[in-house]
């Protein structure tokens, strides 16, 4: 075998571009230890400040209702998570093991769905919710999450699902278990990483969305995180600071996720995309 | 059952976009494609589908090329690989929201980025920069690359280019190492290896790339929002703030839903073919 070594070379090239991707986290971060006089002005260069404070983290939490938000992003996207993979995994299941006509038709439709711009549906969603008074409501923002999380956690789901041998469910029935039981105690834990993964692309894209949370809970009480970021800009100044800070207190766990599960976020994005 | 409900909303807006409800007061008579011949005609529209042009290629382009750079770097056998592939795929898990906000800090005229440029002498405006590279008149606007955009573009490269490497990374670990050998063995020095042999085997996942990162600029909302908005002789404007703002600030249902269905078709161009093909050569 021959067994090419990287030269430091390539190092110092990696780290430009990792300078480049950190640039921003690591500005951001500055700006929200910075006191406010430090942003603007002579001091606005400066790579380091000598009076860090935590005066635009406390301001995000007390003038701004930035916790309510943080509570409506976790309540929204832990339910439509919950749900979604719930029914996912039932449906990705039968499309796994039935076999019927037309299956590759419906399952690139349910593939399109998750393609299609959203914003195509987006006023008759609204109407939709509005007729039902769910307009600032919780579920107002759940059925249309689920709606467009689903097609895409089937659609990962059903690649797991097959993997898994067909032999296993037919030793099952054969010891005489039910369908129900071969499901949940043959298949179900076999295919755990597979819902992990899931749910976790299917908890951030909800934690994420901007379009229907922007048109459907306008209310402050129902904002969520993303909305409520975008909305600091107020008429006449942008509080920097605060933003900066909010954006870091959101960044964080999504990073730490990422670090985390990132060969599973990766596997799973890839096969939603990748032809296999 | 969830699918009839969206392809029936979709419907729903179809139709729409052939009325005449341009108020709050529904309104379902049949219009014919005025809406659409009054989109083509308006000069915030015209603006729109160049600046979605110029975006999606520039941001297309630039998520390729460094993808298949990176990734290569990183299929070096180097040391602490993994935590390159990390810190290159964390942007992705942010949301385009938070990308803009961040971006739009960084691009501020009086901080940021321009760190490194008032030295050299340069003042950048970035997204309120109102020049148009290139330009020439073509209908009512001025056709070019704006500068604006371009502040737009870095930052969603930012943002995706993760996503390119992690797929183009598995593309290379899938080429056999004989492949590599073979061509070494047959003399080719390195740059040869992976002009020749690497980047064309890598192929298919090009394609795979273009149709994800095209159907995410062709339909892009939420960054633009965040971090510009339409700008200044809409610079920096996309059909999908313009359809946002038209139907939910302006009541004009009629003319936002011609212009999602706009989005849709070009978005169904790119994903039709590729879901029919990708039919084929799976299950």
């Amino acid at each position: 075998m021959m067994q090419k070594k990287a030269g430091p070379l390539f190092y110092l090239f990696l780290l430009v571009f990792v300078f480049f991707v950190m640039f921003p986290f690591l500005w951001v971060l500055l700006s929200s230890i910075k006191p406010l006089s430090e942003l603007f002005g002579d001091k606005a260069f400066n790579w380091f400040t000598s009076h860090p404070t935590l005066k635009s983290y406390v301001s995000v939490f007390v003038n701004y209702p930035f916790l309510r938000y943080l509570w409506n992003s976790t309540v929204v996207a832990t339910i439509t998570t919950v749900y979604t993979v719930f029914v996912a995994a039932f449906a990705a299941y039968a499309i796994a093991r039935l076999q019927f006509k037309g299956k590759t038709v419906i399952l690139g439709l349910v593939l399109a769905v998750s393609m299609f711009p959203q914003i195509a549906t987006i006023s008759p969603i609204y109407m939709f919710v509005k007729t039902f008074g769910l307009t600032n409501s919780y579920l107002g923002l759940i059925i249309p999450y689920t709606t467009f999380a689903l097609p895409l956690s089937i659609w990962l789901l059903v690649t797991f699902f097959r993997k898994i041998p067909f032999d296993l469910e037919e030793a099952a029935k054969m010891d005489g278990a039910t369908p129900m039981q071969t499901y949940f105690k043959v298949i179900l834990p076999l295919a755990v990483p597979g819902v992990f993964t899931t749910s976790i692309l299917v908890f951030i894209a909800a934690w994420n969305e901007f379009l229907f949370a922007l048109t459907i809970n306008t209310a402050e009480k129902y904002k969520t995180v993303p909305v409520g970021i975008a909305m600091f800009q107020g008429q006449y100044t942008i509080p920097w600071g605060e933003i900066s800070a909010a954006t870091v207190v959101v960044t964080v766990p999504l990073v730490i996720m990422v670090l985390l599960f990132q060969r599973r976020i990766v596997s799973g994005l890839t096969s939603g995309s990748i032809k296999e | 059952m969830i699918f009839l409900f969206v392809y029936g909303f979709i419907g729903w807006t179809g139709y729409v976009s052939l009325s005449n409800w341009n108020s709050l007061v529904p309104d379902w008579s049949f219009a014919g494609v005025k809406n659409y011949l009054y989109l083509f005609h308006d000069f915030r529209f015209q603006a729109d589908l160049r600046n979605t042009l110029v975006f999606t290629v520039l941001f297309i382009a630039a998520v390729i090329v460094l993808g298949q750079l990176l990734a290569i770097l990183l299929d070096q056998k180097l040391r602490g690989e993994s935590l390159f592939r990390n810190i290159f795929f964390f942007p992705m898990a942010l949301s385009f929201v938070v990308t803009g906000v961040v971006w739009q800090w960084l691009f501020n005229p009086s901080t940021g980025v321009n760190l490194f440029l008032k030295p050299l002498g340069l003042d950048g405006k970035w997204y309120t920069d109102t020049n148009i590279l290139f330009g020439f008149h073509w209908g009512k606007i001025e056709f070019g690359i704006p500068v604006a955009i371009i502040a737009v573009v870095v930052a969603a490269v930012w943002q995706m280019t993760g996503f390119a490497v992690a797929m183009y990374l598995a593309g290379l670990r899938a080429i056999p190492d004989e492949v590599r050998e073979a061509a070494r063995m047959d003399g080719a020095t390195e740059f040869q290896l992976y002009w020749k042999i690497i980047l064309p085997l890598l192929r298919p996942i090009t394609v795979s790339v273009i149709i994800i990162m095209a159907h995410i600029s062709l339909k892009i909302f939420d960054l633009i929002y965040a971090m510009t908005g339409p700008g200044a002789n809409f610079v920096t404007d996309v059909p999908g703030v313009y359809m946002f703002e038209t139907t939910f600030r302006g009541n004009y249902y009629a003319n936002g839903a011609a212009i999602a269905m706009v989005m849709l078709l070009s978005v169904a161009i790119f994903i039709v073919p590729y879901l029919i093909s990708s039919r084929k050569g799976g299950s």
